[in-house]
């Protein structure tokens, strides 16, 4: 409904002619009842504005350079004297201001002060906290992606060494035949023995012991025994100590015939090693001493557990990843599983997949 | 820009930098302030942006925190009503160059600006429009304005000495 307070809305749209034939109509009787207001909006009605045409006004009078300036005068003399000095004037006008200024010697006062007025850098004014603005160089930044790539790949060739070459030799069963060429003796119990180790899937991987002494108290000439071989991590034996197990690992050997325990270390693809000259600064020696002290047959050994530890100790310092290589074993102690594990990965090998 | 470009900016611009923005503001806590502003934002774009443009980036970004601030902290109207209103100049300064920015001091903000960047660093017309976002007109109707003040109190000073 169209009041006296809200009439000018429709009175707009009525002008604008966006009112429909209805309200129009509504409106107009409205305006019929009011006639004060049907006289403003007569008054409205005749205002009726269009805009220019384009380019009519012209603006250009406005714009002001110096350039175009005809006459130097007391009124803009000083826009001269500035523009001089900002050398923002080309040779004609320079010479148009020095002319004016010598034909009127009291502005020369005024040339002289606007010369003063041009600052210099305050030079006692310095930032004192600059090492705090700086920014400390990364050592790795440019070359990160290019360490990260080498420890990547020094990662995956742990993880072949660590994974799959130790199963290789350690997950098929192991066969051993004992030969013995000599004839025992009865005073020191010793002989000369000849061992050869093979593994079923890898025929011509064999490790061969030849010329160790063994106390045996009766072991017949050129018989061949067999024997039954378990694994046994020497670090998980009591008697040796610990700093010495590390670099070796010890394979006991039952005998068929008088079920003695005769223990070897392993070295892959050593053949013909000699027995180990004791050493006292060795520990390898040392280890050597005490095992034939027990009559234990040795061989050194290549350790890879020891050398991947030591390459993830290397891999860890460089990328703070803190990869750890775990190793399983059964009641046994054969290996049953390798596990390279981080806090964000696991990547688990078992020896199963094998047989 | 590598770090040690950056870091050779904070060098050659720091104190120009400084001395722009103390100078403007004549608040030496809000100017440090700004100058980590404007340094930060360079570290942020210091893969974008070149060595040879730094000067002119801090620059602009300097003017553009300072009127930020001004606006945020309303420290520009206070500041005004407080000093200078009421700051009495004309027995303070004998060295011309200390009267110069004592009356730089008395400018309206935006003419101040102007004339330190065409005095302190020599930019010109097109390189002001640029860091202040001005038209060129502008800034030389700003310049001359400031000039012309500057000869009036620095004749105002000299009439009194």
């Amino acid at each position: 409904m169209i009041t006296r307070e809200n009439y000018e809305i429709f009175l707009i749209d009525y002008i604008d002619g966006k009112l429909d034939t209805v309200k129009a109509a509504e409106l107009l009787v409205f305006l019929s009842e009011n006639p004060d207001i049907e006289d403003d909006f007569n008054n409205l009605e005749r205002i009726n504005i269009t805009p220019a045409e384009p380019g009519c006004f012209n603006t250009s009078f406005l714009k002001k350079d110096l350039n175009d300036v005809k006459e130097i005068t007391s009124k803009n003399y000083e826009e001269f004297i500035i523009a001089k000095f900002e050398n923002d004037l080309n040779p004609d006008d320079i010479k148009r201001i020095d002319e004016f200024i010598s034909n009127n010697p009291k502005y020369e006062q005024d040339v002289i002060s606007f010369k003063k007025v041009f600052l210099s850098p305050d030079s006692t004014i310095q930032y004192k906290d600059k090492h705090k603005l700086k920014k400390s160089i990364p050592v790795f930044r440019v070359y990160s992606k290019y360490i990260y790539l080498a420890a990547s790949v020094a990662a995956a060739v742990l993880l072949l060494f660590t994974v799959l070459k130790p199963f290789e030799h350690q997950s098929a069963p192991i066969q051993a035949t004992i030969f013995s060429d000599t004839e025992p003796d009865s005073e020191n119990k010793q002989e000369k023995v000849q061992t050869k180790i093979t593994i079923p899937d890898n025929p011509d991987h064999f490790t061969e012991i030849q010329s160790i002494k063994k106390d045996i108290p009766k072991v017949p000439t050129l018989q061949e025994k067999d024997i039954t071989l378990t694994r046994q991590i020497i670090s998980e034996r009591e008697e040796i100590p610990q700093f010495l197990a590390i670099k070796t690992e010890l394979i006991p050997v039952n005998s068929a015939d008088n079920n003695e325990i005769i223990s070897m270390l392993t070295q892959p693809k050593t053949i013909g090693q000699k027995p180990i000259i004791e050493n006292r600064n060795n520990p390898l020696s040392k280890i050597n001493t005490f095992l034939n002290d027990k009559n234990i047959l040795t061989i050194e050994k290549v350790d890879f557990w020891s050398a991947i530890n030591l390459g993830l100790k290397g891999f860890n310092n460089l990328t703070e990843a803190g990869v750890e290589l775990k190793k399983e074993t059964d009641n046994n102690g054969m290996v049953t599983a390798y596990a390279l594990e981080s806090e964000n990965f696991s990547v688990r090998s078992t020896s199963k997949s094998k047989f | 820009m590598t770090t040690s470009e950056y870091n050779l900016c904070i060098d050659q611009h720091a104190d120009k930098i400084y001395r722009f923005i103390l100078k403007s503001t004549n608040d030496e806590e809000l100017s440090k302030d700004i100058m980590q502003d404007t340094f930060e934002k360079l570290w942020v774009k210091v893969n974008l942006v070149d060595f040879e443009k730094a000067k002119s980036y801090l620059f602009t970004t300097a003017y553009h925190s300072m009127i930020d601030m001004f606006r945020k902290e309303k420290r520009k109207r206070e500041y005004e009503n407080n000093n200078f209103g009421t700051e009495s100049h004309h027995d303070q300064y004998v060295d011309l160059n200390e009267q110069l920015h004592a009356a730089i001091k008395l400018l309206p903000e935006i003419q101040r600006t102007v004339i330190l960047l065409r005095d302190y660093e020599g930019y010109s017309y097109s390189e002001i429009t640029e860091i202040t976002n001005l038209s060129e007109s502008q800034v030389k109707v700003y310049i001359y304005r400031g000039r012309v003040f500057l000869k009036k109190y620095i004749g105002s000073i000299e009439a009194v000495i």
